[in-house]
């Protein structure tokens, strides 16, 4: 009875955990660490604002004169970039300069990450892009045209 | 009393016992004799012999495993309640491990709300510099006395709501990447170029 009972608990928890793991750690960056921050600029767009992009989701954040952020950010794009299924990457001065990423869809979903650190190019600011959608990686693409 | 009746019934079994063994026991007492015998704690040598010849053994053993079958299942019911009750416990504590987890998770399609109402704002202003939004809250302890409270709070998430801001917010941000990659593929160019002026 004991045995069945912690086979049941382990089971239980790895069922958590496993679907715990298909979250994003940039997910950490969204959730409002910014929102006090003057110099930072944080937009969500979804629904049908999007269609025309073939996308349900953006939403970005931008960080002007901060680049000491970069040290908090980079490793989360960093650790969801090991599961990308394709990359186009840039370093520059050391660090990540330029990523863009095609996660590993969820089921229909497509995902994408973009990654900008214009202090390791003469710039000033830190923009991280997340898509969602049915946009091919063309069609994303295309939006950089 | 109780001592006095146990002997007498000890008397009468061994009497029995004596009858049977001599052949002068009527039906009635053989089966007097072979109740007495199922039902006797007594292990002296001349019981054992009785309870070998008259089978009395092999009844007990069938009484006895019935009794004991009733007490299997009875155990069988209690385990399989305790197995049901095991589940709903590991069901129940995933159940919890998972909200939990959803709650906590930062789920990059949520947007965190504020404790302020947002006004619109620019998208100019947007370009790294702060949103200041502001509200207007009636404090509720005090409406009594009209008494109102101002609260200023910093950026919140944008949400552009016509067709053209959000094409010019994605042209915007957008057009850095395109640049930034641009960036990238002359660098990529360049190496190229230096590799085969190389061989």
């Amino acid at each position: 009875m004991k045995r069945i009972l912690t086979i049941l608990m382990l089971w239980a928890i790895g069922t958590s955990a496993a679907l715990a793991q298909d979250r994003l750690h940039v997910g950490a960056v969204f959730d409002g660490r910014y929102h006090d921050e003057p110099r930072a600029s944080e937009t969500q767009i979804s629904g049908g604002k999007l269609e025309r992009y073939l996308l349900t989701l953006y939403r970005s954040l931008t960080l002007t004169d901060m680049p000491e952020a970069a040290s908090e950010i980079e490793p989360l794009v960093t650790r969801d970039a090991a599961k990308a299924i394709d990359r186009e990457v840039a370093y520059r001065d050391g660090g990540l300069y330029y990523g863009f990423y095609q996660l590993k869809p969820q089921g229909q979903k497509q995902r994408y990450l973009f990654y900008l650190n214009q202090n390791r190019n003469g710039g000033n600011k830190i923009i991280l892009i997340y898509l969602e959608g049915n946009a091919s990686r063309e069609k994303i693409k295309e939006m950089l045209k | 009393m109780n001592t006095d009746k146990h002997t007498t019934e000890y008397n009468e079994l061994l009497r029995l016992i004596d009858r049977y063994f001599d052949g002068a026991t009527s039906l009635d007492e053989e089966r007097r004799l072979r109740a007495m015998l199922a039902v006797c704690d007594s292990d002296d040598d001349i019981i054992e012999e009785a309870r070998a010849v008259t089978g009395v053994f092999a009844a007990a053993r069938r009484q006895s495993s019935v009794a004991n079958a009733g007490r299997t299942s009875a155990a069988r019911r209690l385990r399989r309640r305790h197995l049901l009750v095991a589940v709903s416990v590991a069901a129940s504590v995933a159940i919890m491990i998972g909200a939990a987890l959803s709650l906590s998770n930062i789920s990059i399609g949520n947007a965190q709300s504020g404790t302020t109402i947002a006004l619109a704002s620019e998208i100019s202003s947007r370009q790294g510099n702060h949103d200041t939004v502001a509200c207007l809250m009636k404090d509720g302890k005090t409406a009594s006395h009209g008494r109102r409270m101002m609260v200023m709070a910093a950026s919140v998430v944008n949400m552009p709501d016509t067709p053209d801001d959000v094409a010019a917010l994605i042209s915007s941000e957008m057009g850095l990447m395109a640049e930034a990659q641009r960036n990238v593929y002359d660098s990529v160019a360049d190496d190229f170029v230096s590799i085969s002026a190389i061989f």
